[in-house]
């Protein structure tokens, strides 16, 4: 067996040399790419506080693999969330960065002037950015595409990531790896681009295995029942699902129905669609070429801009989802706090310079443009929520004991809806239809992220019966003894009681696996664990006969394991963060949606506990020293 | 008349210098472009789109004298371009059958973004022509048709001189860098990978 090394770029920015590592093969396969090597790198380093980014393309991005083209980027120090993070983005960046030939570029220091990064091959040279600088996303890539030509794919900050705007993303063409502020990072670098240019290729050891594999996955997730849908409506298809339930995030969570939620539905957004695009190598083609000139919106960014913060129009929210995608904001995050913003206004607890109203868009283009101006932004919530709280502490009388933590502390409770520093996707975890997808977004090691290991499968499991379930086992790519457990176990019932709940966390527990394997791979979701079924079986055969090595979907699945255990060990020991850490916003408990349903924090904590005990982390969260050994990892 | 014109083409190339750049596929559809211009203006002049839909041999002269009656006049690989979403699968299964490697640099189908904004991909590949210039401008040889009607180029005697890329008048003959040789869609025999992995049916082999 000889595994072709994989190569890291470790780029210094202080005196612009860059040396070459090679990963020992051990640490390969216990990691084997993206999220995976990210996450070691990291844990590797914890002891370090300036900042580093690493950008890491997973181990089958750029080969045919379907839907093979996402790559991670991380950092230690995340803006936002005050601790690691990373964010995952599609396009064809990551593969590009492969076919040159790296399997990760490692940032550190900080550079005195603007630049940016060319990789051509083997080649790394450093330009200077001047004249990108202040540039919008779009006008930037437009620049380094006539420089650098049309094949070399960018990585590009926007004026947000400049300013350090704590939600700041990263984005390539439209796509975006937002999360933990990633964009502010580079930006404090000094980094506006990244351009690469590759040419060498990917060469799997066992050519002819690897194309039959990939050809079964390609036939497994064109099989689908559900291809065709996804294919035409990408992930806007969720605001249909969500209307029926009456779970929209309408107003900050305020009502879960609105009048105009068929604006936003699939059947409206058709109308404004050129073409369907695809990302490298996918046969899925979710995104759409959009007749205002930008490509690949989707729901969160639909809901985020749309209902969530009472802009009723298509239009303006389509307009703002491009200006947001120039200036390199995230979506999710900037928000859900300018959902925050409007709730406190309509409660008379806004700052003057944070007043803005449900629904105001003019509103939001003036504070938001304002915002990326340092000096006003450090008064208010853009470098982060914590300090934007502590902002407003002063504004808080003492409590009767004198002590303002209190006051602050039920503040924030009241009003902002983070879970560990991150705001949670546009889902609503009080219907009952939600509590696996509460589970997953409590226990994320990112903060309230759905991605981590949200379970569709779970809530498509609620409208059939076992015996269909066990035969859409394999549609979903689901091992069959594992789909038996979970129906032994009622994972799949919408009453929540105290059997449901073991069985939608043995669902959670493993789809956080799953997705750990799909980041490490490269893969997307939405061919993966999402829908399309490219599950754990079909990734092992690739990965086996890529590599030409064994390995079944067991070994898989404990890389994932790996992934996760190192994620929570970084936020415990590190980071400091324990069981409360893992709960879902008080606003859940307390104001009943549609009147009825509210979550219970006798299930949320029976679910929470049980999740730990059947992941092996002990009663805060952290992985146990079994759990350690187990998985081959070594605490140094 | 076809003499001439390859004539005037081998003229015209030895007299100007025709650079092609990296990451070729535009830059040949230019300079093909341009030649077909400069050579016949009245003849092949087509809007952009006519030329990229050519791939139904009707629109193009050369084709009327298309009287072999293989297997290749009912099955070809025929592209539409318009529900070609610009995924690159097609590459990458072309390049790990032949080559063993995903590199869409290495295919023999090739997407080629003409606009950016506009998101218009076309892909490009062999159609096996009746009457091939490829064939014609060959200096070595190397460049022949089979009996069954198949373009082939052999590995062995091609010299590297890029005339058959330049000539193409579909732009569709593929040039791989790494091993220096000109090549074309063999249609790996009778199973194009390509189309099994193109999921909008935007290549087609029927």
């Amino acid at each position: 067996m000889i595994l072709s090394a994989p190569k890291i770029a470790h780029i210094g920015l202080d005196n612009r040399v860059y040396q070459t590592h090679c990963l020992h093969p051990k640490n390969f396969l216990q990691f084997l790419g993206g999220r995976g090597l990210n996450s070691h790198l990291t844990f590797q380093n914890r002891s370090i506080n300036f900042p580093m980014v690493f950008i890491t393309p997973g181990l089958l991005t750029g080969t045919l693999c379907p839907s093979s083209s996402r790559c991670t980027i991380g950092t230690n120090i995340s803006p936002s969330l005050g601790r690691w993070a990373d964010g995952n983005l599609g396009g064809f960046f990551g593969a590009e960065l492969r076919r040159a030939g790296w399997n990760q570029i490692w940032l550190e220091g900080i550079s005195e002037k603007p630049i940016l990064i060319y990789i051509e091959n083997q080649k790394i040279k450093s330009v200077d950015a001047g004249n990108l600088w202040g540039l919008g996303v779009h006008d930037t890539t437009e620049r380094i595409r006539e420089e650098f030509g049309p094949d070399a794919q960018s990585l590009v900050i926007g004026p947000a990531g400049e300013t350090q705007v704590a939600y700041a993303c990263v984005m390539s063409g439209d796509r975006a790896a937002g999360g933990g502020g990633i964009g502010a990072v580079l930006g404090k670098m000094k980094v506006k681009a990244i351009v690469v240019r590759g040419t060498r290729g990917l060469e799997p050891a066992q050519p002819e295995e690897f194309m039959d594999a990939c050809l079964a996955a390609h036939k497994q997730v064109r099989s689908n029942p559900l291809f065709g849908e996804f294919s035409q409506s990408g992930t806007s298809i969720i605001t249909s699902i969500y209307k029926g339930v009456k779970a929209l995030p309408v107003n900050y969570w305020d009502k879960g129905d609105s009048p105009h939620a068929y604006k936003f539905e699939p059947g409206n957004l058709k109308t404004k669609v050129v073409k369907s695009r695809a990302c490298y190598g996918c046969s899925i083609h979710c995104s759409h070429e959009l007749t205002f000139g930008f490509e690949g919106v989707e729901y969160e960014a639909l809901n985020g801009l749309g209902l969530k913060i009472g802009i009723t129009d298509l239009d303006e929210c389509l307009r703002l989802i491009k200006w947001f995608n120039n200036l390199g904001l995230d979506v999710v995050q900037t928000s859900g706090v300018l959902g925050m913003l409007m709730k406190m206004t309509e409660d008379g607890f806004a700052m003057n310079m944070d007043r803005i109203k449900f629904g105001d868009a003019e509103a939001i283009w003036t504070r938001v443009a304002s915002w990326m101006d340092s000096r006003r932004r450090d008064l208010s919530f853009w470098n982060g929520l914590d300090a934007g709280f502590e902002r407003y502490s002063e504004i808080f009388p003492p409590g009767p004991d004198g002590n303002k933590g209190d006051v602050l502390k039920r503040f924030r409770r009241k009003y902002s809806v983070d879970i560990k520093n991150s705001m949670p996707p546009s889902l609503d975890f009080r219907v009952p239809e939600n509590f696996a997808a509460t589970i997953a977004c409590m226990t994320a090691t990112r903060g309230a992220d759905h991605l981590r290991s949200l379970a569709p499968i779970e809530a498509y499991g609620q409208w059939y019966g076992r015996e269909d379930l066990e035969a859409m086992a394999i549609h979903f790519g689901i091992p069959s003894d594992i789909m038996k457990e979970w129906l032994d176990l009622d994972g799949f019932d919408p009453k929540i009681n105290s059997k449901s709940i073991r069985g939608k966390v043995a669902i959670i527990s493993y789809f956080q696996d799953q997705n750990a394997v799909t980041d490490a791979l490269g893969l997307c979701r939405f061919a993966s664990s999402w829908r399309m079924g490219v599950g754990l079986e079909l990734m092992a055969e690739m990965v086996s006969t890529f590599l030409g090595i064994d390995m079944n979907w067991c070994g898989l699945r404990a890389v994932g394991q790996r992934i996760t255990v190192l994620e929570r060990y970084l936020n415990s020991k590190v980071y400091g963060m324990n069981k409360f850490s893992d709960y879902p916003p008080e606003k859940f408990f307390v104001e009943p949606l549609n009147g009825r349903n509210q979550l219970s924090h006798h299930d949320v904590r029976s679910a929470r506990d049980q999740f730990y005990e059947y992941n092996g982390y002990d009663e805060q969260g952290c992985p146990t020293p079994d759990t350690f050994e187990k998985l081959g990892l070594v605490v140094k | 008349m076809r003499k001439e014109r390859i004539k005037s083409l081998w003229s015209h190339l030895t007299s100007t210098p025709v650079e092609i750049v990296r990451g070729f596929s535009r830059a040949v559809v230019l300079v093909t472009r341009q030649l077909i211009l400069l050579e016949n203006p009245v003849e092949r002049i087509l809007p952009k789109s006519a030329l990229l839909c050519s791939f139904q041999p009707k629109k193009l002269s050369y084709e009327k004298a298309d009287s072999y009656l293989g297997f290749l006049l009912t099955k070809r690989i025929r592209v539409d371009y318009t529900k070609c979403t610009g995924c690159k699968a097609c590459e990458l299964a072309c390049s790990l059958n032949h080559y063993g490697r995903c590199e869409p640099e290495e295919s023999r189908i090739r997407i080629d973004r003409q606009c950016k904004k506009s998101a218009e991909f076309f892909p490009f590949v062999c159609q096996h022509c009746t009457m091939p210039e490829c064939v014609v401008v060959c200096p070595s040889g190397a460049c022949t048709r089979t009996k069954e009607g198949l373009v082939v180029v052999d590995p062995e005697l091609c010299i590297g001189c890029k005339l058959c890329i330049i000539v193409c008048p579909l732009s569709s003959a593929a040039w791989n860098w790494r091993l220096g040789q000109s090549m074309r869609c063999d249609l790996c025999e009778g199973e194009p990978v390509c189309v099994k992995v193109c999921s909008t049916k935007a290549i087609d082999f029927h």
